[in-house]
């Protein structure tokens, strides 16, 4: 009996785990290039401008998208930062932004498109005074 | 069953043995005391942590990445920790009396039947000292805190750890010799202000069964082996209150005594071991808060330039070996020693060492419990938008349809700096008042006491400044390490 509980229990949450929205394939857009750029480009904590820039395979720039930006200390418990934008031009969008403290941070920028895919992407950045910051997308 | 002469007892202790008479007694306060000894009273607490710690696991492996939005690392790294030194500042060992880990060690007994003993040689601290020292190592190393992954296989392996030794032995080494939360919570309850004690040493005199620590055919006795009618510390006891359920006289009381009583009562056994604990937990404090400030960052750098290393667990060995273990043990002795020599007194030096080691609890304690309490203030409350969170991926929105993610600090910004000073500075202020009255209660010449105290207040000094400089910096949460070049 206390097997089938055991095994019942790994199986629901295996379940679980596969129902989650999270876990469901959310970037509809695989095609679209997604950068981010910063200005200033070593910036310390204090408010920056995030200057991100979307284009498609053809390296045409992609406008009127909505854009959701929230960036995240790579330590749990902290504040986000969130941001949005719906107007860019060149698929240049530039968003106030501000750094709350010095760290690591991952930015998740979530752009919806004007046909309505949605594409999510992750740069890991750190701020400091002293160093130039890391970018990866 | 364990004969009493195993049980350990502090034989150069010729003091009084420390009984603080159960002037508030928790186990008889109404309602609360009488869910205490009920049989499944425990269960009642580590159910609750159970289900928590599954959940931890489950998000740990299948939710978001990033450690701010999953409730593993919220809750491991925030809430945990915030929560454990409140509770052993207010009450006592709460975490070790509702620890999840232990559950299963009902089925580990099955498996163990009649298990071995612990080796002897084993029976004291040094494993726990050296996983301790591993556990702040990997936690810098390995990033835990920004790793939802790595926090859940943290839980995974506490639960393996536990039921393994659980299964092997006989008794439950894990929580006395292991576990290195065991042993950062024994030491820290040493200035809780609860602690188990006999409400009438005579009953426990002219009892035939010690049920308290031998059990009794329907309650398990002490699980760490201590004897009520003895205990003059909360070191290893696990709050567990088994002592209390398996007395057939009713004769044991959660006790409230002024916090860190037991620190000048001479009450320690004078061991390496246990003074080593102390100031390693000591030291680790002020580490794991140093790897969270600039000038961490810029030793990092400066030692890479230096030895051409740029490998980061390397550099981290180095730093953290250096402050965890070195600096504790060559500070400790030549403390020691200094204060040997300056007071003419022969002993020996562990005798010495362990004399003024309880005094820096105090300050110890303080100085986790303002940077633990630095991260509980900045983000308790983002445990709501992390659950709403978790519950809408689930889609559920039982907390609403959107996480309110602005949710994170307890306390207002400008409070924390000075709440921190203001921690450190009583932490420092109750460490020199330990210190004088351990002077004064083992050196009858005053000027041999203030002597024999000097070098202590020097290391107390030291530990203070450092951590006060430390807290008047930026911090910074960096899971990188950032070479030039």
């Amino acid at each position: 009996m206390k097997h089938i509980i055991l095994a019942s229990l790994i199986v629901l949450s295996l379940l679980l785990g596969s129902c989650r929205r999270s876990t469901q394939p959310n970037d509809e857009a695989a095609n679209v290039n997604m950068a981010l750029a910063v200005r200033p480009p070593a910036p310390a904590v204090g408010p920056a401008t995030l200057l991100i820039t979307l284009t498609d395979t053809a390296d045409d720039p992609i406008n009127g998208a909505v854009l959701e930006i929230r960036g995240d200390m790579v330590h749990a418990g902290m504040e986000p930062v969130l941001a949005s934008v719906d107007a860019g031009q060149n698929g240049i969008y530039e968003v106030p932004f501000e750094w709350t403290m010095a760290g690591d941070w991952i930015v998740t920028v979530t752009a919806s498109l004007p046909d309505g895919r949605t594409v999510t992407r992750e740069f890991d950045l750190t701020v400091s005074g002293e160093m130039n910051m890391e970018m990866e997308p | 069953m364990i004969p009493l002469q195993d049980i350990a007892v502090a034989k150069e202790n010729k003091a009084p043995i420390y009984r603080p008479q159960p002037r508030f007694d928790l186990l008889h306060m109404p309602l609360l005391g009488r869910w205490l000894r009920w049989r499944w009273g425990r269960l009642l607490f580590q159910i609750p942590l159970l289900l928590l710690a599954l959940l931890m696991i489950y998000d740990g492996f299948t939710g978001p990445k990033i450690a701010a939005q999953n409730v593993a690392t919220v809750t491991a790294w925030v809430h945990y920790r915030g929560l454990v030194m409140l509770a052993l500042l207010l009450v006592g060992n709460l975490f070790c009396m509702s620890c999840p880990f232990t559950l299963p060690r009902t089925i580990a007994h099955r498996l163990s039947g009649n298990g071995r003993r612990w080796p002897q040689a084993l029976r004291n601290k040094w494993v726990a000292i050296a996983v301790l020292v591993l556990f702040f190592f990997l936690y810098e190393w390995l990033d835990l805190w920004a790793s939802p992954w790595l926090t859940a296989w943290v839980i995974v392996g506490y639960f393996l750890a536990a039921f393994v030794l659980e299964a092997i032995f006989a008794e439950s080494p894990f929580c006395k010799y292991v576990c290195p939360l065991g042993a950062f919570n024994f030491v820290s309850s040493t200035v809780s202000p609860f602690q188990i004690t006999a409400r009438d040493t005579e009953t426990c005199r002219t009892c035939p069964g010690k049920e308290c620590v031998n059990g009794s055919p329907q309650v398990l006795g002490c699980g760490t082996e201590l004897f009520v009618p003895q205990m003059h510390s909360n070191m290893d006891c696990i709050f567990c209150l088994d002592c209390a359920r398996a007395c057939p006289y009713d004769n044991v009381a959660l006790a409230a005594r002024p916090p860190g009583e037991e620190l000048t009562q001479g009450v320690w056994p004078r061991r390496w071991d246990q003074a080593f604990l102390v100031l390693v937990f000591a030291f680790a404090g002020v580490s794991n808060a140093f790897g969270m400030v600039p000038p961490f960052y810029a030793l990092e750098q400066w030692l890479s330039a230096r030895l051409h290393i740029t490998n980061e667990g390397v550099l981290l060995l180095i730093i953290f070996g250096m402050i965890n273990v070195l600096l504790p043990v060559s500070v400790g002795l030549g403390a020691a020693w200094l204060s040997r020599r300056l007071s003419q007194k022969r002993e020996p030096l562990r005798v010495a060492l362990s004399r003024y080691t309880p005094a820096v609890m105090p300050l110890a304690f303080a100085i986790w419990l303002a940077h633990y309490g630095f991260h509980f203030a900045t983000g308790a409350l983002a445990i709501i938008p992390v659950m709403q969170n978790f519950l809408l991926d689930h889609r559920l929105n039982w907390l609403g349809t959107t996480p309110g993610w602005s949710l994170a600090a307890l306390l207002p910004g400008s409070w924390l700096l000075p709440l921190q000073l203001l921690i450190v500075l009583v932490g420092f202020g109750g460490s020199l008042m330990v210190a004088g009255e351990i002077s004064r209660r083992d050196f009858a010449d005053r000027r041999t006491a203030t002597l024999s105290l000097l070098p202590w207040v020097l290391v107390l000094l030291g530990l203070a400044v450092a951590a006060l400089a430390m807290f008047n910096l930026p911090m910074e949460m960096r899971g990188t390490l950032q070479l030039n070049g």
